[in-house]
């Protein structure tokens, strides 16, 4: 049985959008998140989705009230958003995040879609702007999707 | 990023194993003693023996190591080491993993002093997301119950003059608050009024609120004006800040955008001057009580903004375990903005400020920091 699967596909995706980056290398975590490209690419309209969700939050706030984001369907995304609206951020969210990750049942494109969710959560709670959003959400879709997208923002912005 | 994050935690400790479902009876069994452990936490507050009494009455290994340890006031890094050796993370342990990672991230959290919710909230997270969403509830409850209330006490101040004027912009006021972080918000609304903190109260959770309350009720203990009036100033300066950046965010998301693959910026030579005569200047018992109260993040995000000099005596100041793992955060650490390095060398003049202040000041008792320290902390903290 091969490690990875279709190991060229894999690391043609993830590993060069993610892993490549890290100094810790890990083989179950790589294998946790391994993922087809057709199944990365139902990422870039979910990533959408989190910068409306951004974007809202940055500018109308988040009122605190018991039934606050129970329209949210996605819980990894509305527990972190209640843990914001607790006013939550910086080095002890992320510490939170990171441990429902280690702890996360899921696998594949289920679990990929959470670290970026995750990674959403604390830049929102952080304040960051839609670019800094953007840059780390977009390298979860692999290097080429990434590059693409941000040529396409940066031609968009000339035009 | 996250991602580098959780891969460190796979490193450090492996896989988290099958962790499955386990029976009803188990997990309720798991949650009830992490109830237990906030309860007693509360309760005993610094109450060693209260502590001591509770770790040999506990039937669990982890949990009994864990109230053993904040009995003897064990250093964080020390705790870490102690759960490495005990054997519980062991290969015949493997299924406990979660439950006992969770023991130790509560221990570590209440050693460096972390609010008691929030480790909590650190502990429940690793029963999984729909358990850890189950317990936010109820501790949400639990803190809308406390009816913790404060009095009257008001610090004159830049803030205390333009509190009502923020409040109408209440999505950026609950950015700053996150932003600043709970001690340093903390101790800016100290000196407010009781009519403005309840309007500030009411823009975040129960639980946000009840925190923010009893470190205000801290701050008021322990903090002087000066020191509140301090912290005012540095509150309303990322206030003003976060303004700037929205405004100016649209006329920059062009610049953003090429600045994608370029190199990052020079740091800053006077903040690193700054920060680097502060720890220089700053007593080594103070410094060192400050370091404990910093995640190895934190520090290194401090490193960043000082000389190689100081380098030396911050390194010098935690165990050489500590020392490893601070630099093995280092390599991963991206280039920072000097935006980034200045809100970084601010927490870490707040937190220094904090550990100068013993818990029995009165107020209207002035510090006993030497005034140059004074001087590079007030600098510092006003700086935009």
């Amino acid at each position: 049985m091969r490690p990875f699967g279709d190991a060229p596909l894999f690391f043609d995706t993830v590993v060069c959008a993610i892993l490549y980056t890290m100094i810790y290398w890990n083989a179950d975590l790589a294998a946790k998140i391994r993922c087809t490209r057709q199944e990365m690419e139902t990422l870039p309209p979910y990533i959408d989705h989190l910068l409306e969700v951004s974007k809202t939050i940055r500018t109308m706030g988040i009122r605190p009230t018991a039934d606050q984001f129970a329209s949210e369907k996605d819980a990894f995304l509305r527990y972190g958003l209640l843990l914001v609206s607790e006013g939550m951020a910086g080095e002890l969210l992320e510490e939170i995040l990171s441990v429902l990750l280690y702890v996360s049942d899921l696998k594949g494109i289920e679990f990929l879609r959470q670290c970026v969710t995750a990674e959403a959560i604390l830049s929102i709670a952080n304040g960051e702007d839609e670019d800094t959003l953007l840059r780390k959400l977009l390298p979860y879709c692999g290097i080429d999707e990434a590059l693409t997208a941000m040529t396409k923002r940066k031609s968009e912005h000339a035009d | 990023m996250l991602i580098e994050r959780l891969a460190q935690m796979y490193v450090h400790w492996g896989s988290p194993g099958k962790t499955g479902e386990p029976t009803k009876r188990k997990r309720d069994q798991a949650v009830a003693a992490v109830h237990q452990f906030l309860d007693v936490i509360e309760s005993t507050a610094e109450d060693r023996k209260a502590l001591f009494t509770q770790s040999q009455q506990s039937r669990r290994k982890a949990t009994k190591l864990a109230y053993l340890l904040l009995a003897g006031e064990t250093e964080p890094t020390a705790i870490h080491d102690t759960f490495l050796r005990s054997g519980l993370l062991s290969e015949g342990q493997r299924s406990n993993k979660p439950e006992v990672l969770l023991w130790f991230a509560g221990t570590e959290a209440i050693a460096r002093g972390i609010h008691p919710y929030i480790a909590f909230l650190i502990m429940s997270s690793y029963f999984g997301l729909e358990t850890a969403e189950t317990e936010f509830r109820w501790l949400q409850e639990r803190a809308g119950a406390s009816g913790v209330k404060l009095e009257e006490y008001i610090v004159p101040g830049d803030l205390t003059d333009s509190i009502e004027e923020a409040l109408k912009e209440p999505a950026r006021l609950q950015r700053t608050i996150r932003i600043a972080g709970m001690p340093l918000s903390a101790s800016a609304f100290a000196g407010c009024s009781v009519y403005y903190i309840e309007k500030i109260l009411a823009l975040v959770g129960p639980i946000g609120a009840l925190i923010l309350t009893q470190m205000i009720q801290s701050a008021r203990k322990n903090l002087v004006s000066d020191e509140i009036g301090t912290a005012q100033q540095a509150f309303l300066d990322l206030f003003t800040q976060e303004e700037t950046e929205s405004t100016t965010s649209e006329r920059e998301a062009g610049a953003a955008e090429e600045a994608f693959f370029e190199e990052p910026k020079l740091p800053d030579p006077e903040l690193i001057h700054t920060t680097t005569s502060l720890v220089m200047e700053a007593d080594a018992k103070i410094l060192k009580a400050t370091l404990s109260s910093m995640s190895n993040g934190e520090i290194t995000l401090l490193l960043r903004c000082l000389d190689a000099i100081a380098h030396e005596r911050l390194l010098n100041l935690i165990s050489p375990g500590r020392q490893k793992r601070v630099l093995a955060v280092i390599q991963k650490t991206e280039n920072a903005t000097s935006e980034q390095m200045l809100r970084d060398a601010q927490l870490f003049a707040q937190k220094l400020l904090a550990a100068y202040a013993p818990k029995n000041l009165k107020p209207g008792e002035t510090l006993g920091i030497p005034e140059k320290l004074r001087g590079l902390i007030s600098y510092l903290l006003s700086r935009e």
